[in-house]
């Protein structure tokens, strides 16, 4: 029996529980959880298998997302639209596709401006958006019923001012 | 200018600042130099100074992105970090975002929006609102017939297309009507051409009022008209080709201010059957009726039955 596997009814309904506060909160505060978080993987587990950890969870976060938010969607430029509907208007961040093969190949390039996870964030010399990988990954394997992975190759801890994801089907 | 001689040290003796210096002294004679001298960048000095190897790489990449911008390459890609190159990698981002949005708009999606270059995006954004606009006016030529302002036959056939499909699709029924107006010659024939344009026209206009929004009347060519009705049996077809005759057979015409006219139609309805290969099967046994209605009297409907 699992004490917290994820179900949306575990987040709680927000209008009656935060009256006068609402359901925003400043990015900084979801950055400091996710990164305090992300320490203390790292300090009993390790770097990879924190980063592993994170890919997971992103992954996990994207089906969920897909299913609340995206669908039903019925052609892949209504996936892609949807999607670039939504995270802008839940202020994820501002997607833009740079190529899209959905079909055959399976390759996506595509990129999430004003990031909610790394936007800002100082030069690092490594890729830090793991979670979004899996986030993305996600989203792609609900749409398409296939396994997809996403490797971000540009960030802003690497110098870039947008997030750059390669989107492959495996 | 001669360019003195490098004497590397071991890398694990280096001192940093002192890599730093000495990078950047070698940095400034190449960049003052007519040329390089090939033998000053052998792979050992590269190996031991990596932070070396580090700039010249990134240079490279500058180097080769921009190179590669300036001619609209843009499938090259950079794996070095650092804000000019992360510069031009956005550059090269944006303008990938562009092709692709391009290439959805030469596909028909007349949504794409550009918010990420600066002027340019407010030309490209001009540019799809009067595509768009465009687009709806000759899609409205191609599809809408000029004198009666009804879908004309190339429409006709597009919806027969897609209605057709459900039938094959999900098993529903479809059900086509051909009516043509009743001895429309003589009209041409004793008051003029203009009084045959007054007559299409308002039988178009008294026989399209009769069907549903999820139905489509055009005209089929010369005095012919076509009434196509998605998930409908043959027996409501025939209620409405009945209404339809009744509607036109109250209105008056008024071709002139001296002549005022009365005319009927004859309507053949068909609907769809298991054997049916295509829409043209369900065309030809609305034909087949229409032709029984003009036999039979005119001014009627007829429905198709196996002889």
């Amino acid at each position: 029996m699992r004490k917290y596997e994820f179900r949306w009814e575990l987040l709680g309904d927000l209008d009656s529980g935060r009256p006068n506060l609402g359901n925003q909160v400043d990015v900084d505060l979801y950055r400091l959880m996710q990164f305090t978080v992300r320490d203390i993987l790292e300090e009993r587990y390790g770097a990879d298998e924190s980063d592993s950890i994170f890919y997971a969870a992103g992954k996990k976060a994207g089906a969920e997302f897909y299913k609340h938010f995206i669908e039903p969607v019925s052609s892949a430029e209504e996936f892609v639209s949807k999607t670039q509907e939504v995270l802008r208007e839940k202020r994820i961040g501002v997607l833009r596709v740079e190529e899209a093969m959905l079909e055959g190949e399976g390759r996506v390039m595509l990129t999430i401006d004003e990031d909610l996870d790394c936007s800002g964030l100082p030069e690092l010399d490594y890729e830090t958006c793991i979670y979004d990988e899996g986030f993305v990954s996600a989203l792609f394997e609900s749409f398409s019923m296939k396994k997809w992975s996403a490797k971000e190759i540009d960030c802003w801890t690497t110098g870039a001012r947008t997030c750059r994801f390669l989107v492959t089907e495996e | 200018m001669d360019i003195p001689p490098f004497v590397p040290r071991k890398h694990n003796k280096v001192n940093e600042n002192q890599v730093i210096t000495e990078t950047l002294q070698i940095i400034l004679t190449l960049l003052s130099s007519p040329k390089i001298p090939a033998n000053l960048i052998r792979e050992d000095f590269l190996n031991d100074y990596p932070d070396f190897k580090k700039i010249c790489d990134t240079i490279k990449d500058v180097r080769d992105l921009s190179a590669a911008l300036s001619v609209g390459e843009l499938h090259k890609f950079f794996y070095s970090k650092g804000y000019i190159l992360s510069n031009l990698k956005g550059l090269q981002s944006n303008l990938r975002h562009l092709t692709y949005q391009a290439q959805k708009v030469a596909e028909g999606d007349f949504t794409q929006k550009v918010d990420f270059l600066g002027d340019f995006s407010a030309a490209f954004n001009e540019m799809i609102i009067k595509l768009r606009e465009s687009s709806v006016k000759l899609t409205r030529l191609a599809n809408v017939d000029a004198l009666t302002q009804i879908p004309n036959r190339l429409a006709l056939e597009q919806f027969l297309v897609e209605s057709y499909k459900l039938v094959k699709s999900a098993g529903k029924k479809l059900s086509i009507m051909i009516c043509d107006i009743d001895f429309f010659k003589s009209v041409n024939d004793t008051y003029g051409h203009d009084a045959g344009d007054a007559v299409l026209i308002k039988v178009s206009s008294v026989l399209s009022n009769q069907f549903r929004g999820s139905d489509m009347f055009g005209r089929y060519g010369g005095e012919e008209f076509m009434g196509v009705l998605p998930n409908t049996d043959v027996q409501i077809a025939e209620k409405v080709a009945s209404r339809a005759l009744d509607a036109l057979r109250t209105t008056p015409i008024i071709v002139s201010e001296s002549v005022t006219l009365h005319k009927t139609v004859s309507i053949g309805v068909s609907m769809s059957m298991p054997d049916d290969t295509g829409y043209e099967d369900i065309v030809k046994r609305s034909d087949e009726a229409l032709y029984m209605a003009k036999e039979t009297g005119r001014n009627k409907v007829c429905v198709y039955s196996k002889k």
